[in-house]
């Protein structure tokens, strides 16, 4: 630790030839290519703006794909790091997606690699992504009856984990089609299509199984 | 299939109504506000469709906590200027190889003395260690920090950092008040975290003051530039003359008064039809008192204080204004109505 220290101190009297950063400063009102352009070309104002909007939610995902927060937090570190001095990554258009992507990808890496030490699986189907439906107030007085909350609750146990976090993406994230299909490796746009279309489907039809005995109960009560 | 014959399952497989109410992009807004605006017949299944869409959460939200948040931001940082010092001696012409040499074989004998004299190396170690600076009511205080940064700490605050900082970051805690001359250093950007926010600067001067009662910060911006962000990284920044106030979980932006906000540093005591509770309170924290109010104060109290007054002088001001009157018991001053006295 001490070393390079002190060889940072012996050169530190020496300018840095990097452009001055404090006119472009607010980066909220620049479009997400411009953002990246500018974090690529070694702008810390854009680098700390990334970092700062992100991590969050990077986080938050990471904590989804494992149990092991310090492996995520030494995957998110990694990430940023690595992606600074990439070169010829092609042009990102949208910041967020691209980051899970890669965010993704560092922590199943990661994880395969303790895997080979340890016997046992790290990734265990259950425990990833693991979801569940919040209702406004709304809704819940609106029509949704206890025992269809039941219903669909374990409809959703019953997705399996890569179609629990396809929908995440799609629904609570906010990605596109696209995008899943490139974050989860996918070859085609219809693959991720086709998995959250059937997982919708399932929902849907625990929700109309529960209408049909609601209506039968009903049915059940009058003369 | 048209959007008006959709059911609420479909549009919630619909990717452009989905991005509509996940992401609420412009164009699709502008779309489906139309849409709508024509189809008021669909509205209860887009509803259904939007709350839905809405009801998916993580079971667990899992919240990455203050400190790995710098901790990580400061470990991305410190590569950064790694980095940049390896392309720089990659980039050096051959002639130069020889002061790298030089620089090497210095590296190499502080190694050695590293591992030969441990002992000299642990009296270095303090300069990590935490500085804590503080002011009790009736103090002010003048701080110079290593990087050349000046801090007038206010009364009863505290700020605290790390001694000589990282080479990457200067982060300093703020309890209180304090005016910021920061020194520039576009390398190792300047952050000062107080309460829920957190305000950054390349070289700028700026006050803060932080209320630890009501979580109330307010800063304000004198010269250059600073981004004042909170917790959920919500961003402002501010333009000289701008004050940023956080209050409710909000940031909103306003113009300030000089006297108000900053003259305090240059030991102005500054009134603006103050209510006359909140003028003694002021007096309380300037200079360390108590006051004992036995005599009704209502009323406003406009004045002004230069040059650190002797409490003496700002109490006769306020005598001749207000008609109170002050009388010193001990380590407490009562406030009297001077008028009622006289009429008795």
């Amino acid at each position: 630790m001490t070393v390079p220290k002190k060889v940072y101190l012996l050169k530190s009297n020496e300018s840095f030839p990097k452009q001055k950063s404090s006119d472009s400063y607010d980066f909220n009102q620049l479009e997400d290519k411009d953002i990246w352009s500018s974090f690529k070309s070694g702008n810390e104002d854009a680098l700390i703006f990334i970092y700062s909007k992100y991590v969050h939610g990077l986080f938050n995902f990471g904590c989804q794909c494992t149990s092991n927060q310090e492996l995520v937090k030494d995957c998110i570190q990694e990430l940023f790091i690595s992606l600074q001095f990439k070169k010829g990554v092609r042009a990102v258009q949208n910041i967020k997606p691209y980051l899970f992507k890669c965010l993704r990808r560092e922590i199943f890496r990661a994880l395969k690699k303790q895997s080979r030490y340890f016997l046992k699986a790290q990734v265990d189907e259950y425990d990833i992504f693991q979801i569940e439906l919040q209702w406004d107030e709304k809704m819940i007085e609106d029509q949704l009856s206890e025992e269809r909350k039941i219903l669909l609750r374990e409809a959703i146990t019953k997705l399996t984990s890569k179609q629990r976090e396809a929908i995440m993406y799609y629904y609570y994230e906010g990605f596109t089609y696209t995008e899943i299909a490139d974050i989860m490796n996918m070859s085609s746009v219809v693959t991720a299509r086709k998995l959250i279309y059937r997982a919708i489907d399932s929902l849907k039809l625990a929700m109309n199984e529960s209408r049909v005995q609601l209506q039968f109960t009903i049915h059940g009560v009058l003369p | 299939m048209e959007y008006k014959q959709y059911k609420t399952s479909d549009f919630i497989k619909d990717e452009f109504f989905v991005r509509w109410v996940t992401r609420g992009d412009k164009g699709s807004d502008h779309f489906w506000k139309k849409w709508l605006k024509n189809h008021p017949e669909k509205s209860a299944e887009v509803a259904e469709a939007q709350r839905i869409i809405r009801s998916f959460r993580y079971k667990t939200n899992h919240v990455i906590k203050e400190e790995s948040y710098t901790e990580l931001l400061e470990g991305i940082l410190r590569e950064r200027i790694k980095k940049d010092h390896a392309t720089e001696i990659n980039s050096r012409s051959r002639k130069k190889f020889q002061w790298v040499a030089i620089a090497a074989s210095v590296a190499i004998l502080l190694v050695t003395f590293y591992y030969q004299m441990p002992v000299i190396e642990e009296t270095e170690q303090p300069d990590r260690s935490l500085v804590v600076k503080e002011t009790a009511k009736g103090q002010k205080s003048t701080i110079k920090l290593s990087d050349g940064t000046n801090v007038e700490l206010n009364y009863d605050s505290k700020i605290y950092f790390t001694e000589g900082f990282s080479d990457s970051t200067r982060i300093v805690y703020l309890e209180g008040e304090a005016f910021f001359d920061v020194s520039r250093d576009e390398q190792r950007p300047f952050t000062v975290r107080s309460n829920d926010i957190s305000t950054t600067a390349l070289g700028t001067s700026f006050n803060i003051n932080s209320n630890r009662v009501t979580r109330q910060v307010k800063v304000a911006l004198l010269t250059g530039k600073v981004r004042v962000e909170d917790s959920a990284g919500r961003a402002v920044i501010l333009e000289p003359n701008e004050l940023a106030h956080y209050t409710d979980g909000r940031i909103s932006k306003e113009k300030f008064e000089y006297n108000n906000e900053v003259a305090w540093k240059d030991g102005k005591l500054y009134f603006d039809q103050n209510r006359l509770e909140d003028v003694f309170e002021k007096l309380e924290n300037w200079y360390g008192v108590e006051f004992d109010a036995q005599t009704e104060m209502q009323g406003i109290y406009t004045g002004e204080f230069s040059n650190n007054p002797p409490l003496s002088q700002v109490l006769n001001g306020i005598a001749f204004a207000t008609g109170l009157s002050f009388e010193k018991k001990q380590h407490t001053i009562i406030i009297k109505n001077k008028d009622h006295e006289k009429s008795r």
